[in-house]
């Protein structure tokens, strides 16, 4: 029965630069191979999901290239020029439209079965298939019409068509208004609303609709797509799509389906990969040369983790070599070796890598591969004795183990081995800021000399999540950290009389839970029976009462504060109701344990009750003030609260220079990274359409070479050196403030000059052309890190209406401002 | 009120700029000059100099304010100083000429500073009190809003009067055509064109515009005064006078109150942004002033200081 089935050594699922180069190593060693691939085309990410003409860069630059195909940095055609001769030249035996569906059996005879219901014997399977996922088909007769397209390169090419999109997503929407300016559109909406889609591009969308610029058909299922006449007059097709009103005849020049992607996962599970955990986002668990948890399944690329291409296809030329019985050093061993040979009495990179699993508890359960990747990313740095490593309010942007020595975390700024506050020695140091965007709250100091291995928090994040154990231990160090730096910082640090160590707090860390919430979700309510109180780990919450029969916010809780401490503390009723104001993790702490520990500190307790006063007697005066509680409700339904720093402009005292922009520009390569005029106002505060340098940001979560990172000040930078333009972080801030611009040389600008013959560029002027083939990389805000009197924005703007800081300080700017204003 | 560069570090350069007049005028008092009170005196000299240095670091103030790279102090400083020591210029550049003026360019170059002060007293003028009323005239909306508005208004009105009748439907799409954003005047080939039936919709309209902009011809701000009508009073008199000519049933009298309903946002609308742009050409209009008399003043204080010294 089996006859008719081809055989090989290797099959190579998915033809992106990790198969590609793995199928070039296996040609070039002539080992029988197969290359399939799901689309009609090489490497559906580079050749679908690029733009036409973008840069691709080659990063990481250090890395060396192993591969037998070739790979430079260039134009996307260029690339894929590239890789197209090699496939011929190599010989590689490719195989199009060829989408894994299942595979059966074991290794050393694995059955491949694909969409298309063909059967391929293999030996052992290499799964390259990224993690763009499948672009989404409808299944439909006429699909394969060539007016049917998936995405859309350029919208201002189409003029005076007819178009049907198909999806109610944020791409379906964008492209449709893009569309609708020259073009007749009509888009196809499954369902009856648009709320899938990001708020701007909804409300845009369904005032166009309203407006009749675009026409809409809701709860509309696409059925069939018959061709035109093909003549010059009429309608190159006909879309037939049911909906509740029955069948609907479209006629239409070009259908753009915009349905989204499948992810792969279900795909991966059904294969029988593993995982560390159920996210959706998590990479395979991946052992010893690439292998997956099924023996003979091979995993490399974008799929194990490594998000560029240069690495891509190391992995896909290492994983040939393994499956052939070769054990080569990874392509990144020099790399590896080079961070590691500072340590000192380093052997080889082998014993140091294993002397680190297994001496330190955290990173036993880590694998090789991704220890190495953690390792590369790394930097080993020495203290002395004494040295002080951070201070209260330094934002970490690295995470640092500690390889050998311990470190004190202290109230002091000198080390005092009596002193009366001292800490257990830790492994890891800046998981508050790493999970929770805190930042320090006391010293941390060197008690003898010490060995650090620092590390970025992207490659931090990625590598510690994947892998559940240390997810929890971390988890708890954190959660025994939050509450100890919540507890002390109730009084200061030297009016504390007893001795308190943060071990005294491990027990009741243990005995905590976390509960994740999504926005605008009551905690609890106001009157509610009060057994517990919590701490923000991230997110926000507001406090808010009933006064009068409204609603009104009294305190907003930011990440590492706690909130419901009052009741425990008092013994009462909820005074007041909590609700998240954005996605949020919270610390549950039960309220008998809790005060049974502090009632061990009888200073701090005292202090907490102060403090829970104060915060009543605040609440009140704000009450008294309708409107500030007002403004904080701003601030809350806006998320100003997410920021770390925040530009507000004080709209009764702006004059509309746009100064702030100009200095933006002028000290940004020509490109404003503010938009003075968007943004929402409440009153006169206008927020600015600006990087907020959020507590969690959003950009941060999906950026391939780990290119964004977190300054020491707290603010979120990009490197625009190692930024790759892939635009992950634009389609991932929340706020819409990152943007692509190509890296131009700005022009230079005489004042002279143009003040007194009108001639160059204007301070200020943006930069209006750029070479669409230009690299692109991402810009926003930088808090202008290269200016030494700080924002140019703020510096230049006569009135005083430009300023940027932390919400709460605006927040008491604001009311300082109002109460002057009252009082003149 | 906009304090931020009048009180600016507790009003710093308001104690600057009085110490410095106030010693000077007790200079000047004290002062027994050989002859009557000039600036040939030795205190003449002085006041010369000082008031000459401080023109020359105000008009550099525009060059300040165009450097964006590692500034020490902030604009919002430099424009306090700027404010407040220019202001003591007319005490000190008057006490430094002993109140002797003639037709000469020495008195040409103080009145030309002085114009520059008094356009900069307009400038702070407005600074100070027009971002309230450009935040109150916009309350809880915003100019680009607003616009969208209008096109959404127009998108709607035109299909419900198309709906309702063509003559009607005409109207509104002259009033589409004829957005007050076009900034022109009334002409009058614009009367005439008022004359049809439905173009009254529009006299109205343009009437309106007279009484928001006040730039318009005065006959029409007068009829419009006359009339004591208000706006809206004055469409729906209109719009009703073309409901009986043109007997409509009771359906499309509903349709045309609609009508109405959105003819009348679009005029708040629209009286909403012809303020805005107002206020924001008050916030410029004077520093066109303001510029050209600082450079003059510039100019007139060189010729003055070399014809002194060549004499
Ligand atoms: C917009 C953008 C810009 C980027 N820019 C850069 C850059 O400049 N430099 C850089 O180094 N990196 C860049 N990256 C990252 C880089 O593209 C990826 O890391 C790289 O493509 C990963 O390679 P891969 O072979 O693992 O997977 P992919 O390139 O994603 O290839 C997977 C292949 O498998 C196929 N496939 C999927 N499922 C199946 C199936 N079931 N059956 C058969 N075939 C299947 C797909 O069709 C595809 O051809 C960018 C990414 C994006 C999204
Ligand atoms: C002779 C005296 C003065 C000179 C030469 C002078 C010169 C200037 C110049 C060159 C500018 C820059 C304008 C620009 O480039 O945009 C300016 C701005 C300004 N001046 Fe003066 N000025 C003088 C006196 C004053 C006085 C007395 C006041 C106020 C009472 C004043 C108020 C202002 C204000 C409010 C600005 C605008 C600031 C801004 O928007 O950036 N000036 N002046
Ligand atoms: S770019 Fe967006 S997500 Fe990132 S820090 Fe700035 S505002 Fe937050
Ligand atoms: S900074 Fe943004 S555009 Fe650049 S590589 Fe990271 S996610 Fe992509
Ligand atoms: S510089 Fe200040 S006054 Fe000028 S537009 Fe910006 S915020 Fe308004």
């Amino acid at each position: 029965m089996l006859s008719n089935v081809e055989k090989y050594k290797v099959a190579i699922i998915g033809s992106g630069p990790a198969g590609l180069s793995a199928a070039g190593r296996a040609a070039e060693l002539g080992v029988s191979h197969i290359l399939l691939e799901g689309t009609g085309e090489i490497s559906n990410t580079i050749n679908f999901w690029y733009q036409k003409g973008k840069h691709v860069m080659n990063e990481p630059e250090q890395m060396p290239l192993r591969s037998s195909v070739g790979f430079k940095e260039g134009t996307r055609e260029e690339v894929l020029e590239e890789w197209q001769d090699d496939i011929t030249k190599l010989k590689i035996n490719i195989k199009f439209n060829a989408t894994l569906k299942s595979i059966e059996g074991d290794v050393g005879a694995f059955l491949i079965k694909l969409s298309s219901g063909e059967e391929i014997q293999a030996a052992t399977v290499v799964l390259a298939i990224g993690t763009m996922g499948n672009i989404r088909k409808l299944g439909i007769p006429g699909e394969e019409n060539p007016i049917v397209n998936y995405k859309l390169d350029d919208a201002s090419l189409i003029k005076n068509k007819h178009i049907t999109l198909i999806g109610a997503g944020d791409s379906a929407i964008e492209d449709a208004l893009a569309l609708s300016k020259q073009n007749k559109v009509t888009i196809i909406n499954r369902r009856n609303s648009f709320d899938r889609a990001k708020g701007r591009n909804s409300s845009a969308i369904l005032r166009a609709i309203q407006n009749q610029e675009i026409e809409c058909v809701y709860e509309g299922a696409p059925a069939a797509i018959n061709a035109g006449l093909g003549d010059e007059l009429s309608f190159a097709a006909e879309l037939v799509v049911e909906s509740p009103v029955g069948n609907v005849s479209i006629l239409t020049d070009k259908i753009i389906i915009r349905a989204g992607a499948m992810p792969q996962r279900r795909l991966l599970d059904s294969l029988g990969v593993g995982f560390p955990n159920q996210d959706e986002t998590a990479f395979p668990l991946i052992g010893e040369g690439y292998q997956s948890t099924r023996a003979g399944l091979y995993v490399v690329g974008a799929l194990a983790g490594c998000p560029l291409i240069k690495e891509a296809m190391n992995q896909g030329y290492e994983v040939i070599e393994f499956i052939e019985g070769r054990h080569i050093d990874p392509a990144d061993q020099e790399l590896v070796q080079k961070v590691l040979s500072d340590l000192p009495g380093f052997t080889s990179v082998k014993e140091e890598l294993e002397k680190i699993r297994a001496n330190l508890g955290l990173m036993s359960d880590v694998s090789m591969l991704n220890l190495r990747e953690f390792i590369r990313a790394s930097t080993i740095k020495f203290f002395k004795k004494g040295d002080v490593l951070c201070k209260p309010g330094d934002y970490a942007n690295a995470v640092s183990l500690v390889l050998s020595g311990s470190v004190w975390l202290s109230n002091r700024s000198y080390y005092d081995a009596n002193a009366d506050i001292t800490l257990a020695p830790d492994q890891l140091l800046g998981a508050q800021s790493l999970f929770g965007g805190l930042a320090w709250s006391g010293y941390v100091i060197a008690t003898e000399d010490i060995v650090l291995l620092e590390t970025p928090f992207g490659t931090a994040q990625k590598i510690l999540s994947s892998t559940e154990s240390i997810k929890e231990k971390i988890n708890h160090l954190f959660t025994r950290r939050v509450i100890f730096s919540a507890v002390i910082s109730t009084l200061p640090l030297n009016e504390i009389q007893e001795t308190i160590d943060e071990m005294d707090f491990d027990d009741l860390a243990s005995s905590t839970s976390t509960q994740k919430m999504k926005a605008g979700q009551v905690i609890y309510e106001e009157n509610s029976n009060a057994d517990c109180l919590y701490l923000v780990r991230t997110g926000t919450v507001a406090i808010s009462r009933n006064i009068g029969g409204k609603n009104q916010v009294e305190h907003l809780i930011s990440p590492g504060q706690w909130f419901g401490v009052d009741e425990i503390l008092m013994n009462s009723r909820r005074l007041s109701e909590a609700s998240t104001t954005r996605t949020t993790e919270l610390i549950k702490i039960d309220g008998a344990l809790f005060r049974a520990t502090i009632v061990q500190f009888p200073s701090i307790e005292k202090a907490t009750e102060n403090h829970t006063r104060d915060m009543l007697l605040d609440a009140h005066k704000r009450n008294a003030d309708n409107r500030s509680s007002q403004v904080m409700g701003f601030f809350h339904n806006s998320n100003i609260v997410d920021g770390t720093n925040v530009l507000i402009i004080d709209e009764s005292i702006c004059v509309g220079c746009d100064n702030c922009e100009k200095a933006c520009a002028e000290t940004h390569g020509g490109v404003s990274r503010l938009n003075r005029k968007e943004g929402d106002s409440f009153a006169s505060i206008h927020i600015a359409s600006a990087c907020r340098h959020c507590y969690e940001p959003g950009c941060m979560t999906d950026c391939p070479p780990d290119a964004i990172s977190r300054n020491g000040d707290g603010s979120i930078l990009i490197n625009a050196d190692t930024c790759i333009g892939c635009g992950n972080c634009v389609t991932n801030c929340p706020f819409e403030v990152v943007k692509l611009v190509a890296a131009e040389p700005q022009q230079p600008f005489s004042l002279f000059s143009w003040l007194a013959f009108g001639k160059g560029r204007a301070p200020g002027q943006e930069v209006g052309h750029h070479d669409p083939k230009a690299k692109k990389v991402a810009v926003k805000c930088d808090l202008c890190v290269n200016q030494s009197s700080g924002p140019a924005c703020v510096q230049s703007c006569p009135t005083g209406a430009a300023v940027r800081g932390s919400p709460i300080n605006l927040l008491n700017l604001f009311e300082r401002r109002s109460e002057d204003r009252r009082g003149s | 009120m906009n304090r931020s560069f009048i009180n600016k570090d507790n009003f710093r350069y308001l104690k600057a700029a009085g110490i410095l007049s106030g010693l000077s005028i007790i200079l000047y008092v004290l002062h027994q000059p050989v002859g009557p009170p000039s600036g040939a005196s030795w205190l003449g000299y002085t006041l010369g100099t000082v008031a000459a240095l401080i023109m020359v670091w105000l008009a550099w103030f525009g060059v300040r304010k165009r450097r964006y790279q590692n500034t020490k102090l902030s604009l919002n400083t430099w424009l306090s100083a700027h404010v407040y020591l220019g202001l003591s210029l007319l005490v000190i550049a008057t006490l430094h000429c002993g109140f002797q003026f003639d037709a000469n360019v020495h008195t040409v170059a103080y009145i030309l500073m002085v114009f520059t002060i008094v356009s900069g007293i307009f400038g702070v003028y407005y600074y100070l009190t027009v971002p309230a009323l450009l935040v109150k005239n916009m309350k809880g909306t915003n100019p680009e809003s607003l616009r969208q508005r209008l096109r959404d208004i127009d998108m709607v009105a035109l299909s419900l009067a198309h709906e309702i009748d063509s003559q009607v439907h005409e109207v509104i799409l002259y009033s589409i055509d004829h957005r007050y954003e076009s900034k022109a005047r009334i002409t009058m080939k614009d009367v005439r064109k008022l004359r049809s039936v439905g173009a009254q919709l529009l006299s109205i309209r343009e009437v309106s515009k007279a009484r928001s902009s006040e730039k318009t011809p005065k006959t029409f701000k007068k009829k419009l005064m006359e009339s004591a009508l208000s706006i809206n009073e004055l469409y729906r008199l209109e719009l009703s006078k073309i409901l009986i000519d043109l007997s409509f049933d009771r359906l499309s009298g509903d349709k045309l109150n609609n009508l109405l309903d959105f003819v009348n946002e679009k005029e708040n609308c629209l009286l909403k942004l012809n303020l805005d742009s107002r206020y924001k050409n008050q916030l410029k209009t004077w520093l066109l002033f303001h510029v050209p008399l600082s450079l003059a003043a510039i100019i007139s204080l060189v010729i003055h200081i070399v014809t002194v010294f060549y004499y």
